[in-house]
C-alpha cells in the first residue's frame, strides 16, 4: 500500500473538519481502495454536492467538482455520460444523498450508471448545525428534533437495491478495513455501486444524543454493527437500533453508457448504409 | 527505513486531539501530550498494526515502516485485528 497523501492537496490541510468526525476516516477509506485499485490519478473523477461530508473533494487532488445541494449524481451523470473511459466517484452525505438529492439517486440506480457511490453517513445534517435527516433514527435528538425524531428513517441500501443499484454495500468508520474493501469493490464493479459508511458527528449528533466523544462514538459503531448473517436470525424489534453491515447487491447488469455507446454504434453503421 | 526510526510518526501540525489513535492502539504506544496532541511515547512497543493510522481522521499518522506481509487496508475490522476497544 501506497502512502495516500499523494492524493491530497496538502495545502489546504489541516481540514476544515471537526475532531474527531468520521468523514476523514471514510475519506481514507476511498483513498486507500483507490491506491489499492491502482487507478489513473488524471483519470478520476470526484464529484460531491454540499454539506461537511462533500467538502471533501476539496482536499483532493484528482479531477474535482463541489457542486450544489443534492446534485453531486446529475453532474456525475452529464460527466460520464461525455467521458465514459473515466472512473467517476461520488461523496456525499445522507442529506445530500437522502433528502434533497434522493430523487437524483434512485434514477441515476436505475439507469445502473458506473458511477461509484460513497455516502457519509452520520444521521444528521452536520454543516448547518444539526437538523435531522432522512437518515435520523426514530426517538433520536437532533437541533429541529428537541423531544427526539419522530419520523421513521430509510434503510439507504434498501432503497438503492431496489431502485436498481448493481453494488450495495453498508459498512462503518470503525470497520475501517472492512469499509475499504467495499469501496474497492464498488469501484471495481461496472454500473451504480452504492456504499453507505455509517461516520460520526461528534458535534452534532454525539453531544445531543450524550454518545460522548470521538473515541465512544466508533465504539457505539462497533457495539451496534451486526452482519447481514447475524440479522437474519433477528426479530424487527431487535434489529431496530442496529447498523446492519454487509454486501447487499452484487450482479451483472448491462451499464448504461455502454448500453448509449451500442445505440450510438448501431445508428453510425445505419448512416453509413443508407 | 532504518529500524532505529520511529515506527510511526504524528503530524502535530495536522492532529486536532481526538484520541482516537490512543484509544485505538493495542501497545499504548501512543499518548497525549502538554499541547494536546497525540504523541509516540513507547516506539518499541509498536506492532505495526496499521490501527492508528487507518483511524486516524486527520491524516495525521504514519507508519514510517509495515510489516513485510503488509496487513493490508482491506479485509477485516479493526475489531477482528485484536486494535478492540479498552
Ligand atoms: C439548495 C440548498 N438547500 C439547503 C442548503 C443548506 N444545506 C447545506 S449543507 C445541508 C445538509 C448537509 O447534510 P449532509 O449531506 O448529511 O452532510 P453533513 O454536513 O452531515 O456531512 C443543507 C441542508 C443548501 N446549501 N442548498
Ligand atoms: S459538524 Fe459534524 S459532520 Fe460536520 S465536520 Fe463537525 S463533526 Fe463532522
Ligand atoms: S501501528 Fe498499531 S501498535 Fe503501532 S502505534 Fe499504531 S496502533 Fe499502536
Ligand atoms: S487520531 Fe489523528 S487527529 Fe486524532 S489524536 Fe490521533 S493523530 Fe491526532
Ligand atoms: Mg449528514
Amino acid at each position: 500500500m501506497g502512502d495516500i497523501h499523494r492524493y491530497l492537496r496538502e495545502y489546504y490541510m489541516p481540514h476544515i473538519w471537526c475532531p474527531g468526525c468520521g468523514h476523514g476516516i471514510i475519506l481514507g477509506a476511498v483513498l486507500r481502495a483507490i491506491d489499492i485499485a491502482g487507478l489513473d490519478q488524471n483519470n478520476v473523477a470526484v464529484i460531491s454536492g454540499i454539506g461537511c461530508a462533500s467538502r471533501a473533494t476539496g482536499y483532493v487532488d484528482f479531477c474535482t467538482l463541489h457542486t450544489t445541494h443534492g446534485r453531486a449524481l446529475p453532474f456525475a451523470t452529464g460527466l460520464k455520460m461525455v467521458r465514459p473511459d473515466m472512473k467517476i466517484v461520488v461523496l456525499t452525505g445522507d442529506g445530500d444523498t437522502a433528502a434533497i438529492g434522493g430523487n437524483h439517486l434512485i434514477h441515476a440506480a436505475r439507469r445502473n450508471i458506473d458511477i461509484t457511490t460513497v455516502v457519509f453517513n452520520n444521521s444528521v445534517y452536520g454543516m448547518t448545525s444539526g437538523q435531522y435527516s432522512p437518515m435520523t433514527p426514530t426517538s433520536r435528538f437532533a437541533t429541529t428534533a428537541p423531544y427526539g425524531n419522530l419520523e421513521r428513517p430509510f434503510d439507504l441500501c434498501a432503497l438503492a437495491s431496489a431502485a436498481g443499484a448493481t453494488y450495495v454495500a453498508r459498512s462503518t468508520a470503525y470497520h475501517v478495513r472492512q469499509l475499504t474493501t467495499y469501496i474497492g469493490r464498488g469501484l471495481a464493479h461496472k454500473g451504480f455501486s452504492f456504499i453507505e459508511a455509517v461516520s460520526q458527528c461528534p458535534t452534532y449528533y454525539g453531544r445531543r444524543n450524550r454518545l460522548g466523544a470521538a473515541p465512544a462514538m466508533l465504539e457505539w459503531q462497533k457495539r451496534n454493527s451486526i452482519s447481514i448473517e447475524q440479522a437474519k436470525d433477528m426479530e424487527p424489534a431487535e434489529r431496530e437500533d442496529k447498523i446492519v453491515t454487509g454486501e447487499f447487491v452484487n450482479q451483472t447488469v448491462p451499464e448504461y453508457t455502454e448500453v448509449y455507446a451500442q445505440l450510438i454504434g448501431r445508428l453510425g453503421r445505419q448512416g453509413e448504409s443508407r | 527505513m532504518p529500524e532505529d526510526k520511529a515506527p510511526v510518526v504524528v503530524n502535530e501540525a495536522w492532529c486536532k486531539g481526538c484520541d482516537i489513535c490512543i484509544n485505538y492502539c493495542p501497545k499504548k504506544v501512543l499518548a497525549r501530550n502538554a499541547a494536546g496532541k497525540a504523541s509516540v511515547v513507547k516506539p518499541e512497543a509498536c506492532i505495526l498494526c496499521e490501527n492508528c493510522e487507518l483511524l486516524c481522521p486527520d491524516f495525521a499518522i504514519t507508519l514510517t515502516r509495515r510489516r513485510a506481509k503488509g496487513l493490508s487496508a482491506t479485509s477485516t475490522s479493526v475489531a477482528q485485528k485484536g486494535g478492540g476497544s479498552r
